[in-house]
């Protein structure tokens, strides 16, 4: 039998591919070779093509919120940007000033990915819809790319007032659950833009004009909340959103001055023993979640990427902590959680598990929480979002269902 | 795939030659039109190696993350854009066998086995897809790319050797000794 050169193969198999020839008459063209040649081409037609998979919408977003995220952070944007549709909304004054390019490259990009009709719809979603999802996608989108703590603080303010038209017509709606996880939703925004406030302050940014003129929005929210009538159920849940708008942000609600910290924005604890013994814990609990992904892993329910990226978060926030950098380890932490309710709102984790590692996040954050109530108060790492991510509020939730 | 990309930039710039050049100097929403464009060839080119899902997805996002910081460096070589970012692809995946040394990608998970059948072309062929489809995974990584690029996303030579840097010779080696293999590990299978 002659060796069949990689020329011939190659001729034989564009032939065939061609239709010019069929395989019996391109064997039979090469006598010399025809056995190997025939078992070659049978090989090459055994190839299977790629099935008929496609990548689910949610995936789709997700990747183009990372995809976002990444050219956000590699190198600064060189296409024009526009006014995002929320900066002309009267009263969100924080929102307005905030320099968010990349937020419009965002929404940009994000509208691309799930079809302007979509987007468009989900705006008027509300929790449990199909479509709510991608609402609280563009609301994430929003905050990663808020530059700073300031720019963070009014998109957390703008997210309460998405929250607040969405009470007011699941009350309308006569649905009480959507209210009630709206209204917890908004209670998080608020503790989260008061937190993102407290950070700029300890970093020494003056914050009295943005939080008197953020107070100042979420007051404009209060007579809304406070007129909308719910059943009992909903009722405690809605007046608490509505105590939270009226007492508004920092100092004006603390009735306290702000306390600040070092200008590297480094611990307010350092020396200090209670704050070191909060940190021990914290970073004891973040073991534990370590270890809780670890365990999930071994089973399946991370998948590997995934599983690296949720442990490089923990690690990162871990050396931070170790670093005495409570902000760093907390923006790690934040970002832990928005991977985690991203896979969790994807399907991309089991409901046990995500409640499994939530709760675990919850110790954590109960930790870091503690070393916050030991003054200096604000500049403790003070956690991450509760429930900032996802609009999943600070509990667990059941998940849909693995795809 | 569906262009779901930005409806002016669609209108204006369908040459997708113009969307690389405006990607490559930093226009995001031209490299958005161009993952709107290529996601589920890449997807679906990750899904036929790793097996799973949610692997396919997590690599697919780092291909485009990749790509999107290499866009500055790409230079147009013959190939079609989406032979680099499969490209991109082939070495993602390889890196994510190294990391996990995990061999199960060699299977694919049991809720999509079904994607796999078809019986027509079963018909013709005495070999079992997915035996073959493993085959393919045991190649060397340059073989394994030779192939997929050759007999699932059917390039030509030059738009392979474009897109892996070699000249058309080189190719057609590679996938002569890519196909010898293939049948050396099937008859294995066979007699095993």
């Amino acid at each position: 039998m002659t060796r069949i050169t990689p020329e011939l193969l190659a001729a034989c198999l564009s032939d065939v591919e061609t239709g010019r020839l069929g395989p019996e008459q391109c064997v039979a063209a090469h006598p010399a070779e025809a056995e190997g040649l025939q078992q070659l081409l049978e090989i090459a037609r055994a190839i299977p093509a790629a099935p008929p998979v496609v990548p689910d919408s949610a995936f789709r977003l997700r990747a183009r919120v990372a995809l976002v995220e990444a050219m956000a952070a590699g190198s600064e944007p060189r296409v024009p940007f526009f006014t995002p549709w929320w900066a002309g909304r009267r009263g969100l004054s924080g929102l307005a000033r905030a320099p968010i390019p990349a937020f419009a490259l965002a929404l940009a990009l994000v509208l691309s990915t799930t079809g302007a009709g979509a987007a468009y719809a989900a705006q008027d979603a509300l929790p449990g819809d199909p479509l709510y999802p991608v609402k609280i996608s563009l609301d994430e989108v929003q905050l990663a790319f808020a530059l700073d703590d300031e720019a963070r603080a009014g998109a957390q303010v703008a997210r309460a007032a998405r929250r607040t038209e969405e009470i007011q017509k699941a009350v309308e709606a006569a649905r009480p659950a959507a209210a009630e996880e709206a209204s917890r939703s908004f209670v998080a925004a608020v503790e989260q833009a008061d937190r993102h406030l407290a950070w700029a302050s300890a970093a020494g940014k003056q914050v009295a004009g943005l939080e008197a003129r953020l107070s100042e929005d979420l007051g404009r929210m209060h007579p809304r909340l406070a007129a909308a009538g719910a059943a009992a159920e909903t009722r405690s849940a809605i007046t608490a959103a509505a105590q939270a708008a009226q007492a508004g942000l920092g100092s004006k609600k603390a009735g306290a001055p702000r306390q600040v910290s070092d200008q590297k924005g480094q611990s307010a604890f350092e020396g200090n023993g209670a704050a070191k013994a909060a940190d021990a814990a914290a970073a004891a609990e973040i073991e534990d979640l370590k270890g809780e992904i670890e365990r999930i892993g071994e089973q399946g329910g991370v998948p590997g990427q995934s599983f690296q990226g949720l442990m490089s978060h923990l690690r990162a926030a871990e050396a931070a902590l170790g670093r005495g950098q409570h902000q760093v380890a907390a923006r790690n932490l934040e970002a832990f959680l928005n991977q985690l309710n991203a896979f969790q709102q994807s399907g991309h984790i089991s409901p046990a598990d995500y409640n499994a590692l939530h709760q675990s996040y919850q110790a954590l954050e109960a930790s870091l929480q503690g070393a916050s109530a030991t003054p200096p108060p604000r500049d403790a790492g003070g956690g991450p979002a509760s429930g900032g991510a996802g609009g999943a509020g600070n509990r667990p939730v059941s998940p849909p269902g693995r795809r | 795939v569906q262009d779901q990309g930005t409806p002016g930039l669609a209108r204006q710039d369908d040459d997708e030659a113009v969307l690389v050049d405006r990607a490559a100097a930093g226009d995001a929403p031209a490299f958005a039109a161009l993952y709107d464009r290529h996601l589920q060839q890449v997807y679906r080119h990750v899904y036929y190696r790793v097996g799973h899902r949610n692997d396919a997805e997590d690599l697919s996002q780092q291909v485009f993350l990749q790509a999107w910081r290499a866009m500055p460096r790409y230079k147009r070589a013959g190939a079609p854009f989406v032979a680099w970012l499969l490209t991109i692809a082939h070495n993602e995946v390889i890196a994510f066998y190294r990391k996990s040394r995990q061999t199960n990608y060699l299977e694919v998970e049991p809720e999509t086995r079904d994607l796999w059948s078809d019986p027509e072309a079963q018909a013709l062929s005495q070999f079992d897809r997915l035996a073959v489809r493993r085959a393919i995974l045991q190649l060397k990584p340059e073989q394994q790319q030779v192939v997929m690029m050759r007999f699932i996303e059917h390039f030509e030579y030059s738009a392979i050797a474009g897109a892996l840097g070699k000249n058309e010779g080189n190719i057609r080696v590679i996938q002569h000794r890519a196909l010898n293999e293939l049948r050396r590990l099937l008859a294995h299978t066979v007699q095993s």
